[in-house]
């Protein structure tokens, strides 16, 4: 196969127009399934990830690259390539896009979303359950067995994201355990059941684009609400600002657990605020430590005169 | 790496003028009372100074001759002083090639180092955290930070061992997928890890291989602290909240190697010293009796570890 028929393979592939290969196994039997060219049409490479990222397709772009390395010995443009998909920023949220390759490979950093994508772990399997054929599912983790599954993410011809694996499989090793928490209140109406509107949350996960949410009380009052596409608000206290943040999610997934009475949700932000970016930056980039320092020192030494 | 002898110290501070050469002189003052062959190597390698805190104008070899390839061995350098049993290998005079050397420099340096010939190697380093003061830190097998009570010398003894730590980590990922990991420039980007638990996170995905390795090299990292011109009691405290957050936040072992109390004294025992005073008398209490118990361990703990060694070698 000639280089930029093997990227015209590659187009059709992940428009779903092609048969669909395992994409699974050593390189050689992924090479086997792969349309593959013995040479590597740079050029073309950069073109197809540049016309995917344009149109939010993140994860395509990334299997781009990642059958790109199946095919060469030296990784080096790759990498180039991938920071610069790493760098682009997110389009404005649509519920359709893929998720932002940093966060699929847990890191914005090269080196580190390299390494995953490099490792063979970035695998893309058809998927034949029951979310549509014509899809597959790609993950950083089946190579661990569907429970260590890291992330999945759906992607074939109508492209829907996540929303419905399992929320314990689309978390992100990476993200920062947090202890904050969140006052919310459900917006429009919540139904027959009182006081199921406001309630306090732990924020368990916080990007700047959502966050995870663990609600420890009003079980009795939530369990079996239809949540899914609620919109809510939820005020959040960032130490060290004085004015709580505010914005608009809409919750994404729920899951309630009987044994600990408690109700998980992952949440959407609409139009997150500036200041909600800079607060978050603020949490994952501050530097706790310092911050746990001063505060010991000034519990027990006290302040120097 | 290169197998240091188990009676080398390094002692660093991370900030200037919060006593580390006068812990290491009066450490070594001890030392020598103790029967104990001491040699002071001034390692702080841009601004050298502790031959003139010694009486020492101007040193007739220094390591400049070591660097220059003058003389072949440190032992060539080691001076008398007026502490009993110490000597000293005066720092060089601002030698570009020893404010910066290279690998190969540094090599040898280390290797020279290892062999001199005396019980105890006290290396009295620079203030700031330059990747050199963090090796020669590293390189030793007993590495001494000393802090004072002020706000910035506490903020920077911890951030001189979280340098340290992130130094060490970087050696273990040389040649791995994630060797450019803690560069600088990326150890700054928002996002990087700041946490041992976090960094072992990221280590974890992106090169599983090397995390066995890096663990264990944390784990083998033991860090001394000295709580040095201490006005209150309240003050000592210092020691364990800095040693709490490098466990919590590195999962770095510190120990408490002494606490000295802040002593007009150290002025006068230090100006004496420099005057080029054969230094007897210790004089009472204060600084000087603190300094003595740390003299004190730092003996024992060579001791104990030198036995630790020989019972692992045979
Ligand atoms: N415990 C103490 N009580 C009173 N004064 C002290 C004490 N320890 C040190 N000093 C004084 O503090 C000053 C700085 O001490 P020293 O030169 O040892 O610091 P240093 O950390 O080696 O500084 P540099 O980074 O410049 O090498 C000196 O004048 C010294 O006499
Ligand atoms: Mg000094």
């Amino acid at each position: 196969m000639t280089p930029s028929a093997a990227i015209e393979a590659w187009r059709s592939l992940l428009s779903g127009t092609s048969d669909r290969p395992s994409w699974r196994g050593d390189t050689a039997r992924r090479r086997a399934l792969l349309p593959v060219a013995d040479e590597l049409d740079l050029l073309g490479v950069s073109a197809l990830v540049d016309e995917l990222a344009g149109r939010g397709r993140y994860i395509a772009a990334l299997a781009v690259l990642r059958m790109a390395n199946a095919t060469i010995d030296s990784s080096a443009p790759l990498k180039k390539l991938l920071s610069e998909l790493l760098a682009i920023t997110p389009r404005e949220a649509d519920p359709s896009d893929d998720p932002v390759p940093s966060e699929f490979l847990g890191s914005h950093r090269p080196a580190i979303a390299w390494s995953v994508l490099e490792r063979d772990r970035l695998e893309i399997v058809p998927n034949d359950g029951d979310f549509g054929r014509n899809s597959w599912v790609i993950s950083t983790g089946l190579d661990r067995g569907p429970s260590r599954l890291d992330w999945a993410f759906l992607w074939g011809s109508d492209t829907e994201v996540a929303g419905k694996l399992r929320p314990a499989g689309r978390r992100k090793v990476t993200r920062r355990k947090l202890e904050l928490t969140a006052a919310i209140a459900l917006l429009g109406p919540a139904g027959p059941r009182q006081g199921a509107t406001r309630f306090t949350a732990q924020v368990t996960d916080l990007t700047a684009r959502g966050a995870g949410l663990v609600v420890v009380d009003r079980f009795d009052r939530l369990y079996g609400l239809q949540l899914v596409g609620k919109k809510l608000r939820l005020s959040l206290g960032i130490p060290g600002r004085t004015e709580p943040i505010s914005t608009i999610g809409e919750i994404c997934w729920t899951e309630g657990d009987e044994t600990t009475r408690s109700t998980q949700m992952g949440v959407r932000f609409l139009d997150p605020p500036a200041e909600l970016q800079e607060g978050v930056a603020e949490l994952i980039d501050g530097r706790r430590d310092v911050q746990y320092l001063w505060s010991l020192v000034e519990s027990h030494v006290g302040r120097r005169s | 790496m290169i197998g240091m002898p188990e009676g080398t110290w390094a002692i660093a501070g991370g900030k200037g003028g919060v006593g580390k050469s006068v812990v290491t002189l009066s450490a070594a003052y001890w030392l020598g009372r103790l029967k104990h062959q001491v040699a002071l190597l001034d390692g702080d390698l841009g601004g050298a100074n502790l031959h003139t805190m010694l009486g020492v104008r101007i040193p007739p070899r220094t390591l400049d001759d070591f660097v220059l390839k003058r003389v072949p061995t440190l032992d060539d350098l080691l001076l008398d002083t007026s502490l009993e049993g110490v000597r000293l290998i005066a720092g060089g005079s601002d030698t570009p090639a020893l404010a910066n050397p290279n690998y190969a420099q540094k090599t040898r340096l280390l290797r020279a180092m290892a062999a001199i010939e005396t019980d105890l190697l006290l290396v009295d380093l620079g203030a700031g955290t330059s990747l050199n003061t963090l090796d020669l830190f590293l390189a030793a097998p007993n590495r001494v930070v000393v802090l004072t009570p002020q706000p910035t010398s506490i903020q920077n003894a911890y951030g001189f061992i979280k340098a340290a730590f992130f130094r060490l980590v970087a050696k273990e990922l040389r040649g791995t997928p994630l060797k450019n990991l803690l560069d600088p420039g990326q150890f700054r980007e928002a996002g990087a890890p700041q946490t041992a638990e976090e960094l072992f996170q990221e280590i974890a995905i992106g090169a599983p291989d090397a995390i066995d390795a890096v663990k264990r090299a944390v784990d083998d990292l033991e860090i001394h602290l000295i709580v040095n011109m201490i006005r209150s009691p309240k003050e000592e405290k210092v020691g364990p909240v800095v040693s709490e957050v490098c466990r919590k936040f590195l999962g770095v072992r510190t120990r408490i190697l002494g606490a000295i109390p802040y002593d007009p004294k150290i002025e006068r025992w230090a100006l004496a010293m420099e005057q080029g005073a054969l230094i007897r008398q210790a004089g009472d209490g204060g600084a000087l009796r603190c300094a003595y118990d740390i003299a004190y361990r730092m003996a024992d703990r060579t001791r104990q570890a030198d036995s630790e060694r020989t019972k692992r070698a045979s």
